[in-house]
């Protein structure tokens, strides 16, 4: 009499490293800085996030204060491919001249405190998913 | 004897200690697995949370205590990753980076979460990495310096630390002594953004006060010295810096058979010249009036001098790439003239030091040439005549402004203590020193692969597309291509072609930027014992010897390099000698730096 087995594999649960990495420092003008950041976020059930992270630091009294931190969350697939790029090879050429020209004039306006309204809020989105498929 | 001796105790305990405290850490890490794939749903709960870093503040600082206790989630480990991550660059600001450690940096934060199956808990440790490159002092970056990843939260580091920046060292010499020393350095001007836990302001203004010196413990000898410097920071096309100071220096050291007692006054400037041409990378230049007064006498009291001295000084370095290594070249030049009317004299000596790892990865062959050679002129007095010896000064790792001091004293022959190679002397009883001298100096230092641990881990970064990269490559990819996309757009906005605008960046990133990061994440070690090879040849001359022998001294010993210190312990035997030279001589020297 033959015995068969039936060998279930162990199910791998998937994994997830998080991590932050600064990728960039900017003067875009006499006074104000920026830092970019990119973060890989994991969910609850190790769902895996992009997330660039965009803070704008003004000098006030000789000493550079963050004032403004915006976060970005990648949305699709191509997102996804390009802040991954991102974190293993840095920002292009292209990349850089939109985050230090459009998403920086984007994000300046909030230095003041005020709440962003949501065209603010989709200007400034609009401009760093542009930075990010340049 | 007994006081060298204990000099020498002392020396070996201190390596040992270092040794210990080495492998500790080099093996500490090696012990937790980290898990990946523990889910909200598992049901684990958080006993430990543990940043990473030097100065670190409570997790209540951090805001970090609410997860100790709290249900884990993946999530937990990004929401702390990021809050140390702003505390990281809030109390970074660029100004301190810039000014106090003139540095530009990197961030990179991981985190290992273990788990207790049993208890069902986990622990959780964020590690946040900081590269820091010099921007001033390329060697800095090059050479095997001590030097460590574990990020910096100034805020709370201890004021006095990070107010005067201390060095501390320790030396021995057969003729100096055990002399332990230290160093420390202030900015004036931020003084009080410092002591009142404020970021530094963005001055371009520095008023550094520094003073050190070593003091022998065995024996009588002494170097002690204070200054003050005015420098600006011009960031104008080649100048880079330009300073006038003062300076005011007392020892009492070994020459010959005698000592020489030196009290002095040092007024100048100076100027830092980013050339970036090349291999060429930055040049300073520095000119004195010094007056002094020099008490000389031959232990046997058969001899003395004493005089008051002017002198004008002129002084310049230049640092550079060679061979995809670190070189220096100095030139020390002295016009004096001594208030007593004994005639006026000259110095002149120059040196020339080069430094490459050789080798794939961390396990390099480290290699050093040094050359020297000194002239003089004049009616030159017996105190400031040649002698050899080993030297507390290490050129290549020293700081510009600090190498072009003093003229040395001599050429370089570690075999012998102090300023203790004179040249032959065809009769015994009139002994002098030189008036011209040559020497070479190779230092040998050999990798052993399980005594070093490399500075950047070897951790692989797993990401959501399935592709790995190595965290080397990624922060040597991540800082080489934003850094040259910054400069190109900054060229553009400068009013350059993006073609000219690439080209330009592309020149700087590879010259300046790239060795530099390749070093740093690819060869530098957090932690390394060496084995050392010493090889020096030293040749004297006066216009009273004739058929001077050159010397030679060869000797081994230890390298090691851990964190923030740095030591090196050998014997040196001359195996080319003349009779009465010594049959060789132990050296150590301990240097801690860094330490924030």
């Amino acid at each position: 009499m033959s015995i068969t087995n039936v060998i279930t594999p162990a199910t791998k649960k998937k994994g997830c490293k998080p991590f932050l990495l600064k990728v960039m420092v900017f003067t875009p003008e006499s006074g104000y800085k920026f830092d970019i950041h990119v973060q890989l976020i994991c969910g609850d059930e190790n769902e895996k996030t992009w997330k660039i992270i965009f803070n704008l630091h003004k000098k006030i009294d000789d000493e550079f204060v963050h004032l403004v931190g915006i976060e970005f969350q990648t949305g699709n697939a191509e997102e996804d491919a390009a802040v991954e790029k991102i974190s293993t090879d840095g920002i292009s050429i292209a990349q850089n001249r939109i985050f230090g020209s459009d998403v920086y004039e984007s994000v300046k306006p909030l230095e003041d405190g005020h709440e962003p309204s949501d065209a603010e809020l989709q200007v400034i989105d609009g401009n760093i998913r542009s930075a990010v498929l340049a | 004897m007994e006081n060298r001796r204990s000099g020498l105790h002392a020396a070996v305990r201190i390596f040992l200690l270092l040794i210990s405290i080495g492998w500790l850490s080099g093996n500490s890490s090696a012990q937790t697995t980290c898990r990946d794939d523990i889910l909200a749903s598992d049901g684990f709960s958080i006993r430990s949370l543990e940043v990473k870093g030097r100065w670190v503040p409570s997790l209540k600082e951090l805001g970090l205590d609410q997860f100790i206790g709290a249900k884990f989630s993946p999530q937990v480990v990004s929401t702390a990753q990021s809050k140390v991550s702003e505390l990281i660059l809030n109390e970074e600001s660029r100004a301190l980076e810039t000014n106090l450690i003139g540095a530009i940096s990197g961030l990179h934060i991981t985190s290992c979460v273990s788990a207790d199956e049993a208890l069902k808990v986990v622990d959780i440790t964020i590690r946040p990495r900081y590269i820091r490159l010099d921007i001033r002092r390329l060697g800095n970056n090059t050479l095997p310096i001590p030097r460590t990843l574990a990020a910096t939260f100034y805020k709370h580091v201890p004021k006095p630390l990070l107010t005067l920046n201390p060095l501390g060292t320790a030396e021995y010499d057969r003729k100096y002594g055990f002399s332990p020393g230290g160093r420390i350095t202030t900015d004036l001007l931020q003084l009080n953004n410092i002591l009142s836990g404020k970021n530094l302001s963005e001055s371009k203004h520095r008023l550094d006060f520094q003073a050190g010196g070593k003091k022998s413990l065995g024996e009588k000898f002494y170097d002690i010295d204070a200054s003050l410097r005015f420098s600006r920071d011009t960031s104008v096309q080649l100048m880079e810096e330009f300073s006038v100071g003062a300076e005011y220096l007392t020892k009492l050291t070994p020459r010959g058979e005698g000592d020489v007692r030196e009290n002095l006054v040092r007024i100048g400037g100076g100027a830092e010249i980013r050339i970036g041409v090349g291999s060429l990378e930055t040049l300073n230049l520095k000119a004195n009036y010094r007056h002094s007064r020099i008490d000389f006498n031959r232990s046997d009291g058969s001899f003395g001098e004493q005089h008051s001295e002017n002198a004008v000084e002129a002084r310049a370095s230049l640092d550079g790439k060679l061979a995809n290594g670190f070189a220096r070249f100095a030139v020390w030049i002295d016009a004096v003239s001594p208030s007593e009317n004994i005639g006026s004299y000259g110095r002149a000596v120059a040196k020339l030091g080069f430094h490459k790892e050789f080798g794939k990865g961390h396990q390099t062959v480290g290699v050093e040439v040094l050359l020297g050679a000194g002239s003089s002129w004049g009616r030159v007095p017996e105190y400031v005549r040649y002698f050899g010896g080993n030297s507390g000064s290490t050129f290549l790792y020293e700081d510009p402004r600090s190498l072009l001091t003093d003229i040395p004293d001599g050429p370089l022959i570690r075999s012998f203590g102090k300023a203790q190679l004179k040249p032959q002397a065809t009769d015994v009883t009139s002994i002098r020193g030189g008036t011209s001298f040559f020497s070479s100096s190779v230092n040998l230092t050999i990798p052993l692969p399980k005594l070093s641990r490399p500075l950047v881990p070897d951790i692989i970064v797993d990401l959501p597309s399935g592709a790995q990269i190595p965290l080397r490559r990624q922060l040597v990819n991540v800082t080489n291509n934003t850094a040259l996309s910054t400069l190109a757009v900054q060229f553009e906005k400068q009013g350059l072609s993006p073609e000219e605008a690439e080209e330009r960046a592309r020149k700087i990133v590879d010259n300046e930027i790239r060795p530099v990061m390749n070093f740093v994440a690819n060869k530098a070690n957090l932690f390394s014992l060496k084995p050392m090879v010493m090889l020096d040849a030293a040749s004297l001359r006066s216009p009273e010897t004739r058929g001077e022998r050159t010397r030679i001294g060869l000797g081994g010993g230890l390298q090691l390099t851990i964190v923030v210190a740095k030591f090196e312990i050998g014997y040196m035997s001359t195996i080319r000698k003349i009779s009465g030279d010594p049959k060789g001589n132990f050296i150590f020297r301990l240097a801690f730096m860094n330490l924030f």
